[in-house]
């Protein structure tokens, strides 16, 4: 995994029971699918807004997650599904800074 | 004038109080009133819903919502609305509620809403009884937004309150073939016969934030990865001669 230049101590997430994803090399599409479902079932995550993009030696993770912790578990649980190939956890939180702008209706 | 506050899909879990109390800190010296459009917490556990409500309670503002999908996940939904109204917030499905500020009402009703889809791509009511009864629940769903819309008619604004997106516009962004599973036209279509002034949405994190119905009626995608900020203020002018 893309080491964190401010890791934070969280527990490991849960995995879900039926997060067996042990696939062989060839089968990306369905990798990709399964780790999905993965990261909306596990307890601490519960995310649908990862985009996964899986090849032979990596995975690329993007989109955002509500909370600093829950993407630090995001890139742990693939981590852990995942060991043989490299993680790239590109998820962001959304900013958080009050709007500057005003809309008229 | 009446400026309100509105952002979707806070997501909040136990580990994500503080970020989410961070960005709503001094909403209530912004605006006077916040609309959440649903998926209040991340999985609808009774924890995170008392996290959230620990961070609205003590803020001065009327605060009016709808769930997500999010929220129902664990199966808790009455818990979770009941925690929220201690806290003094408002849940609405299917129901509208008025606000009186310096003198001007606004009207809010809301749901959920659900899928189904757009125009080229809807899911009927036909076939297996799990179709059928997605295809009904979307409908049903729609029309009790459309009958609260129309008590509101004497209201001097009248805003609607979704989570699923009403129109496809505001969903630009994501892949198409998660429309069905984003939002539905029967919502655009209640709206637009019922009237509003303003709809506000969440749900598609990878959507646009702009976009209005087939009549004209502005529709914002509120959802927080959207917006890129704490949360959209909108001004709803007085229609009011002075």
């Amino acid at each position: 995994m893309t080491p964190d230049p401010n890791p934070a101590e969280q527990p490991e997430p849960e995995l879900p029971p039926a997060a067996d994803v042990s696939l062989p090399p060839d089968d990306l599409a369905y990798l990709g699918v399964e780790l999905r479902e993965a990261i909306a079932t596990a307890p601490s995550i519960h995310e649908q807004g990862i985009v996964i993009d899986v090849s032979a030696d990596r995975v690329l993770l993007s989109g955002s997650v509500a909370a600093p912790a829950q993407r630090e578990a995001v890139g742990q649980l693939v981590q852990r599904l995942v060991p043989d190939r490299q993680v790239i956890n590109h998820v962001v939180v959304p900013s958080v800074t009050p709007p500057t702008e005003v809309e008229e209706i | 004038m009446t400026r309100l506050a509105a952002v979707g899909d806070l997501h909040v879990g136990v580990d994500g109080q503080e970020h989410v109390r961070g960005a709503l800190s001094g909403v209530d010296e912004q605006a006077d009133a916040l609309l959440l459009a649903g998926d209040l917490t991340r999985c609808g556990d009774p924890d995170e819903a008392r996290a959230l409500a620990e961070v609205l309670e003590p803020l001065a503002l009327p605060i009016i919502a709808v769930l997500g999908n999010h929220d129902h996940h664990a199966g808790s939904v009455d818990e979770l609305v009941r925690t929220l109204a201690d806290a003094g917030v408002r849940v609405v499905e299917g129901t509208a509620l008025t606000l009186q500020v310096d003198g001007i009402t606004v009207g809010i009703a809301g749901t959920k809403g659900f899928g189904g889809g757009f125009a080229g791509a809807t899911i009927t009511e036909f076939g297996e009884p799990l179709i059928k009864e997605f295809a009904r629940c979307a409908q049903a769903m729609a029309s009790r937004l459309e009958r609260a819309l129309r008590t509101l008619r004497g209201a001097d604004h009248r805003v609607a309150l979704l989570h699923y997106a009403p129109i496809s516009a505001t969903l630009q962004g994501e892949n198409p073939q998660l429309y069905p599973l984003l939002g539905s036209h029967l919502l655009g279509e209640a709206i637009d016969k019922a009237g509003a002034d303003l709809v506000l949405h969440g749900h598609a994190h990878f959507g646009t934030e702009h976009g209005h119905t087939p009549t004209g009626i502005k529709v914002r995608n509120v959802a927080q990865p959207v917006l890129g900020r704490a949360y959209a203020l909108f001004d709803l002018r007085s229609q009011v001669p002075v």
